[in-house]
């Protein structure tokens, strides 16, 4: 039987400029207020902020594993949507899951982006590596490659990528090395 | 409220921005917007001129459609490294949305695409006008069905008498319709996707314009558009795979707002502006403001510098630059009260022209910039200036000092200057990058503790209102 929570957000509540906006008084009446800022509204049809919601919902509570039902209750996002959105995540290695018992599984945050340290980038020909840090539980420093391809129609766009904790970068390297010493042998 | 940085004051006294994930560009800066390929082609001409790391505006809705024109396949790389060197502000071209420019808009709304627009215009010459306004996405609706009246006339089809009695100047009305009040959300998501594929990019998403007439609705709404810019902007910041995005806050504001009997609107904009960005995350504040050169005509320009410099002080106190789209030699006049950054059309326009009327020879050469005077000059008073000076206008590195031609004798322009084309991509546009030498010497001014060294400038200047 379907879950009635499938559905709830297929029908979304519209947004308006206006009343996002509307939050924040008229500043002259009261130049002295704090007013809180406009923030957060219902649901919308945004990829982007959706899957961010989901991404969002596994760094916070996902330390110790959450399900998608969790996830689902978390959100008040739809079954379907958050299993897309997990997929691409997992695909994009922000996310991983483990089956815990026979039917159930359960998502794992890989890691935070550390924007202070900012990216590094690797540019050969067509293929562009992205390198960032990300801080993940205890936490544990990561490094999170992301292959990306140029064109001039869709700009920088992601294939996959990589994560791989700092604590084996000597291990990584030097098996990479062994593997290079080969080629060249 | 600020997490991140996006001034800090360097040892050699200088303001040094963080655009998107790139730090350190020395300010007053100045940036060259991309209004359609023809720009983007004189952009890469010239792109020996730009600064490393100097930021770049585009039209984001477009920008696409723009570089992914088949006469740029052959220069892929060039802008493949014009994308990763420079961070992009993706800016909307709001004068779309407030005046009658029916064709540019509907340029825009189809990101470009002549197929699209094609059937936009049989559906309008078979006069199903209902159906036409449902091709365009929902947000551009409302606002072309608000200039239906001269978009039929520019096209020379039939007014029919639904339109009739519609009123040019009532445009922006358009914001108040639900189809641009929620329907933007789409456009918004388009704007934020094509920002993240690039390396580092900031949104300035369209708001509506606030005129001193105008009520606190139009405040809000500004906001909320802002708002829901902000969170995609976060969105794609908070994601690994997405390039580097974040989101300015923007208000258009019209000249009217400067007048004594502007109803405070200044100062509700200015708390405005203080309170979002004390409660929420941006990476700092653009200001476009409407026929700008009204300011100083109507004698407003003292109430426009101390609301300047209230604006730039309220942005300071939370590490965020203050930069003027659309402002040109008022814009850099004004770097002397705090802002970071001016720009402009690299035709020098402060908006898109408007489209369907004729356009005399003389005028195919556009203007450009003449160094040390501020002020464009048209192919006619470019021809006395290179008399005078041995066919060679002053030296900026980068690019061209005399056109590709030029026959000082012949009688046209087109036998003076050759093909208008080729003069405005090869010479007219890249003469834009002027202002990049204009700025930089402003901060060699700062660096010598020169106090408003923009005034200084400009003062000696040949420029109608500001020398």
């Amino acid at each position: 039987m379907a879950d009635p929570s499938d559905h709830q957000a297929d029908e979304e509540p519209e947004i308006s400029a206006l009343e996002l906006g509307s939050d924040l008084e008229d500043p002259l009446d009261d130049l002295s207020s704090d007013e809180p800022s406009v923030e957060g509204f219902g649901d919308d049809q945004s990829d982007t902020l959706t899957r961010d919601k989901v991404r969002r919902a596994v760094r916070k509570y996902g330390e110790d594993g959450i399900t998608v039902s969790e996830i689902m209750e978390v959100t008040d996002l739809a079954r379907n949507t958050v299993d897309k959105h997990l997929t691409r995540l997992m695909q994009l290695r922000e996310v991983y899951r483990q089956k815990r018992d026979k039917q159930t599984y359960f998502y794992y945050p890989n890691g935070k982006p550390l924007h202070s340290f900012g990216k590094e980038r690797i540019e050969d020909g067509e293929t562009i590596l992205d390198i960032q840090l990300a801080k993940g539980k205890n936490d544990e420093m990561f490094f999170h490659l992301t292959e990306k391809r140029f064109s001039l129609m869709e700009g920088e766009t992601t294939e996959g990528a990589v994560i791989f904790p700092m604590s084996s970068l000597d291990e990584v390297f030097q098996k990479l090395q062994q593997f290079a010493d080969e080629v060249d042998k | 409220m600020q997490e991140i940085q996006f001034v800090e004051r360097n040892s050699q006294g200088l303001d040094e921005v963080r655009v998107s994930d790139v730090k350190g560009i020395e300010a007053p800066y100045y940036t060259p917007e991309v209004g359609g390929p023809e720009a983007l082609q004189a952009l890469l001409y010239a792109s020996d001129a730009l600064e490393p790391q100097n930021p770049i505006m585009v039209p984001g809705f477009r920008w696409q459609g723009i570089r992914s024109q088949p006469k740029f396949r052959e220069v892929r790389d060039q802008i493949r490294d014009l994308v990763s060197e420079h961070p992009f502000y993706y800016y909307e071209p709001v004068e779309l949305y407030r005046y009658t420019r029916p064709q540019n808009l509907v340029t825009y709304a189809f990101q470009g695409d002549r197929g699209r627009s094609g059937s936009f215009y049989d559906l309008l010459r078979d006069e199903d006008y209902q159906a036409a306004i449902q091709q365009l996405p929902t947000f551009f609706q409302p606002f072309v069905e608000a200039q239906m009246k001269a978009l039929l006339k520019s096209k020379d089809l039939k007014v029919p008498d639904q339109f009739e009695n519609q009123s040019s100047g009532k445009v922006h009305e358009a914001w108040r319709d639900k189809r641009a009040d929620s329907g933007f959300t789409g456009y918004f998501e388009r704007l934020a996707d094509d920002a993240g594929n690039a390396q580092n990019a900031t949104l300035i998403p369209p708001v509506p314009p606030v005129m001193k007439s105008t009520g606190k609705d139009v405040i809000s709404r500004t906001l909320g558009f802002n708002s829901y810019m902000r969170n995609l902007a976060a969105s794609k910041w908070n994601d690994p795979s997405s390039g580097n995005v974040t989101s300015y806050l923007h208000f258009y504001v019209d000249q009217g707002v400067f007048e004594p009997n502007n109803n405070d609107n200044d100062i509700r904009i200015k708390q405005a502006i203080k309170s979002e960005i004390q409660e929420a995350s941006y990476a700092g504040v653009a200001l476009t403001i409407s026929n700008i050169e009204k300011v100083w005509t109507k004698g407003n320009e003292r109430a426009l510098e101390r609301f300047i410099t209230d604006l730039t002080s309220i942005a300071r106190q939370e590490h965020l630059p203050v930069i003027m789209p659309r402002s040109g030699y008022f814009g850099m006049h004004l770097t002397d009260h705090g802002v970071h950054s001016f720009s402009n059309l690299m035709n020098g326009n402060l908006t898109y022209n408007r489209r369907g009327s004729g356009i005399d020879e003389r005028a195919k050469y556009g203007t450009l910039p003449i160094y040390g005077e501020a002020t464009d000059v048209n192919a006619e008073q470019l021809d006395q200036v290179l008399r005078r000076n041995s066919g060679q206008l002053h030296d900026i590195s980068g690019v061209p000092d005399s056109p590709p031609t030029y026959n000082p004798r012949a009688g046209s322009y087109n036998g003076k200057f050759g093909n208008a084309t080729e003069f405005r991509i090869r010479f007219g546009k890249p003469r834009r990058m002027a202002h990049i030498k204009e700025a930089k010497e402003l901060r060699d001014g700062l660096r010598r503790g020169t106090a408003q060294p923009a005034r200084r400038y400009l003062e000696r200047s040949q420029h109608s209102e500001l020398s």
